[in-house]
């Protein structure tokens, strides 16, 4: 009987050897693995709105234009050869290269295959999310077959961004649309790409495969292909990687980035942070419609501490609203107003606005990590100044379904993903009247209409400068939104990975996913 | 019996209109909104009146409940709102992975959880039974997930032995199986445990009652009063137990499926429940509901193979 069982037992540990043993020797071409948290949304990039997703699309697809490699954010000539913008910033004429080829035999890529794509995401029939991103666009012709004139209907100093490859900018094939209509997308064969990578594999909401697409008009990727596997556990994530069984993902937690500075065979690229994340909107028509409660509110707050202790390494100080380092016209925190750690002025301000008492309100915020850390400190700062803030804690779908149906609330905390780096689209969503109900605050503040209308019209870059300067100044006076620190994006990388010009640059942006080139990565020792 | 087979299946179209229609009302009443959970923050108003009329929620909710029933009743239960994919085929994607976790880790719990348990009836009151039924109460009651990232810790990041995740990258079988050894480990303890302590409590009633003794006075040998007479009508219990643990496993391994990053049914339903993708959601919900019909009615006609004093479709 012992016998028996002690040869069970050898049996098993040599065949756990086996598999282990064969799991290590399989050697293959150099793919790279990078983990994500979900699968990737959709591979209509009409129907893409999550900027991660953009990331994979950029690879599968090209636009008409798209980022230098680690020259952030300048842009380089894509699918098109050649362009050229009318005096008056109406007209954009694109000129295409001859002979490009769609991926999986669907012909030659041309101008009509553009104006497919714009009118498809323009028609609201398609129930595209980033439709009204092409508002400002009036007529798409289609002189010849390498040409596309498009006519705005008034200036968008954005809109050249915008064809980037940035959720609707990436080029579709109009005859893979015909062919495969509601299936686009459902099935590799049925992603027509035209960039660098096509998609031979995928299982919805679990493992996509890319390879090289041999026939890419442009400069040839390193890899030979990547995969994107769904990890929705960081911590499953991060051991994935130290084990060497994904070679990339995104850390979205402090206590992750302690865990994996520790590990030699990890690199970890600290990109500038974009994201907003402890700022906070103030209802500028309700409680706090007097400027000297909205300034006592933030004198009250001690932000480097807050950003130090909460946020930790992943978060950087925050002075305004468009974060340094991501937006050309970002103004630093040596020339916005400043409002230290001063609860004694705190107090004298609310006295000053008839509030000698402090007052009750009310701060709602999404019910997860890492604003469910957030709100109980800065309740905990107010309340020593006498302002009693009750934390609202909503599920992330109330929270979307207050914003978006226009609910007032009193204070929120509020977060964005970065957008272009010309900064009107981003400004414009952050604080225009016309852009956003109630429901994050701004549009109740109407203070810099004016000054972001005469921007967007604005003739010269430099003149748009200084008016988005203007804009940002103006905000930081008046306080409609309380900007307290960014969240820096960090990558962990597995050591043998190469990550190219995006990192070997001075601008590495992982926070921008859209604009990680994964064309430029490679892997050594696979 | 087959009269009775006849009208339990026919109890299953109504069961499942059933569920429909109390899928459809609470999926509605739930808070949250599809579209603003698919747009995300900041979507303009046309935006989102597009989406509603794409998603047909600008339709009375009679009409959407008229036009999701037509459709069930084709055998088309829609498209994902988040992926715009035919919810057969969402489901049908995962499905496999869930079936093999499940499968495997019903098997391992029912064999292992039998043995233990017959075992530590055989030994009652002595220190196997004792050592037994403390691992089981300790089993219980460590959380899944937690137990699933000791697995992961130990057995994949310290000793090198299995995949991390569970999902390997290569695509021949033998990773395959590497990566699921974990998974069903941490599944399927809890399960373990359960028809172990079912096991031996009902083969200890069973041991102790006037016909095991006139069995044993007869001179039936050990192993055939145990295994044909004793645990043969200890199974009724268990029987029901496993009949459960398998509803369970296959709609509950939400957890293990998280942690290994292992696709399936579980992950999949609680993500479209977060993202209030009806259709999606509604999939789901009707396939379970149709594999917890199934599993009820193998589990009452397992009965009548066990006891055949139970008759079904026969008059009292």
């Amino acid at each position: 009987m012992l016998t028996s069982a002690l040869r069970a037992v050898r049996i098993l540990l040599l065949g756990l050897c086996m598999m282990t043993a064969a799991g290590s020797v399989l050697a293959g071409p150099k793919i790279l693995r990078i983990a994500h948290t979900n699968g990737l949304e959709s591979l209509d990039p009409a129907m893409s709105i999550d900027h991660r997703t953009a990331m994979f699309m950029r690879a599968v697809y090209d636009s008409l234009v798209d980022y230098v490699p680690g020259k952030w954010p300048q842009l380089e000539n894509k699918l098109a050869e050649s362009y050229e913008i009318s005096p008056d910033q109406l007209v954009y004429t694109f000129h295409l290269r001859k002979g490009m080829q769609w991926q999986k035999g669907f012909g030659e890529i041309t101008a009509e295959d553009v104006k497919f794509t714009l009118d498809r995401a323009m028609d609201p029939k398609t129930g595209s999310p980033t439709r009204t991103l092409w508002d400002p666009v009036g007529k798409i012709e289609v002189p010849d077959k390498y040409t596309v004139r498009i006519t705005l209907k008034k200036p968008d100093p954005g809109f050249l961004y915008k064809l980037a490859p940035w959720k609707s900018g990436i080029v579709v094939s109009k005859k893979a649309f015909e062919k495969f209509g509601a299936d686009y997308g459902q099935k590799p064969e049925a992603v027509v790409g035209s960039g660098p990578f096509e998609v031979t594999a995928f299982t919805t909401g679990q493992k996509y495969e890319f390879r090289r697409y041999d026939k890419y008009y442009g400069k040839k990727p390193k890899l030979d292909g990547f995969e994107i596997l769904a990890i929705p556990r960081e911590a499953t994530a991060a051991l994935a990687l130290q084990k060497g069984e994904i070679d990339m993902f995104h850390i979205r937690a402090k206590e992750t980035l302690a865990a994996l500075k520790k590990d030699p065979n990890v690199s970890l690229y600290m990109g500038p942070s974009g994201v907003p994340k402890a700022f906070i909107t103030l209802n500028t028509e309700g409680q706090f419609k007097d400027v000297r409660v909205r300034r006592a509110m933030l004198h009250a707050l001690d932000s480097d501490l807050i950003t130090e202790t909460v946020g930790g390494e992943m978060a950087t100080r925050a002075c305004g609203l468009l974060a340094p380092g991501v937006y050309e016209a970002a103004l630093g925190c040596d020339v916005l107003p400043k409002y230290a750690y001063d609860p004694k002025k705190a107090k004298q301000l609310l006295t000053e606005a008839g509030f000698p008492n402090g007052f009750k309100s009310k701060l709602t915020i999404l019910a997860v990590v890492p604003y469910v850390d957030i709100a109980p400190v800065l309740q905990d700062y107010w309340r020593k100044v006498g302002v009693d803030m009750e934390i609202e804690a909503v599920p992330v779908n109330d929270y979307l379904k207050k914003m978006n149906d226009g609910a007032s609330v009193q204070a929120m905390i509020w977060s964005v993903p970065p957008g272009p780096p010309e900064g009107s689209f981003f400004l414009w969503t952050a604080l225009d009247s016309a852009s956003t109900k109630p429901g994050i605050n701004t549009m109740l503040y109407k203070d810099v209409d004016g000054l972001m209308d005469k921007a967007f019209a604005a003739k010269t870059a430099a003149e748009r400068k200084e008016l988005y300067g203007q804009i940002q100044k103006k905000v930081v006076e008046d306080l409609p939104i309380l900007p307290v620190y960014f969240e820096r994006a960090v990558l962990a990388v597995r050591k043998e990975v190469d990550m190219g010009p995006t990192v070997n640059g001075q601008t590495l942006l992982p926070s921008l996913w859209p604009w990680v080139n994964i064309e430029t990565f490679d892997k050594r020792g696979d | 019996m087959s009269k009775y087979l006849l009208s339990r299946l026919l109890q299953l179209p109504i069961t499942l209109l059933g569920l429909f229609t109390v899928i459809f009302i609470i999926l509605r009443a739930m808070p949250g909104d599809p579209v603003a959970a698919y747009l995300g923050a900041g979507a303009t108003a046309e935006t989102l009146k597009d989406m509603r009329h794409k998603f047909g929620l600008d339709e009375t909710l009679f009409a959407q409940y008229a036009h999701g029933l037509l459709g069930f009743l084709n055998a088309d239960l829609g498209r994902s709102f988040q992926t715009n994919r035919r919810v057969t085929d969402e489901i049908m994607a995962v499905l496999p992975s869930t079936a093999i976790l499940a499968g495997l880790a019903l098997l391992v719990s029912s064999v292992l959880g039998m043995a233990a348990g017959v075992v530590a009836a055989l030994r009652a009151h002595r220190f196997t039974d004792y050592f037994v039924m403390t691992l089981s109460v300790v089993w219980i009651s460590i959380p899944a997930f937690w137990l699933a990232l000791m697995l992961i810790l130990v057995f994949s990041y310290q000793l090198d032995l299995f995949p991390v995740t569970g999902v390997s990258v290569q695509e021949s079988w033998l990773p395959q199986l590497r990566g699921l050894v974990l998974p069903v480990v941490s599944l399927s303890l809890l399960f373990l445990a359960l028809v172990a302590r079912m096991t031996r409590s009902s083969m200890a009633d069973i041991l102790h009652s006037d016909f095991i003794l006139t069995v044993r006075a007869k001179g039936a040998p050990e192993r055939l009063v145990v295994m044909k007479h004793a645990l043969r009508n200890a199974m009724l219990p268990v029987v029901t137990v496993i009949g459960l643990n398998t509803g369970l496993l296959f709609s509950g391994a939400v957890l293990t499926e998280t942690v290994f990053a292992r696709p399936g049914i579980g992950r999949l339903l609680v993500d479209s429940v977060l993202a209030n993708d009806y259709p999606l959601v509604q999939g789901i919900i009707l396939l379970i509901g149709t594999f917890y019909v199934v599993i009820n009615l193998a589990v009452d006609l397992a009965y009548a193979y066990l006891d055949p004093r139970i008759k079904y479709g026969a008059q009292a």
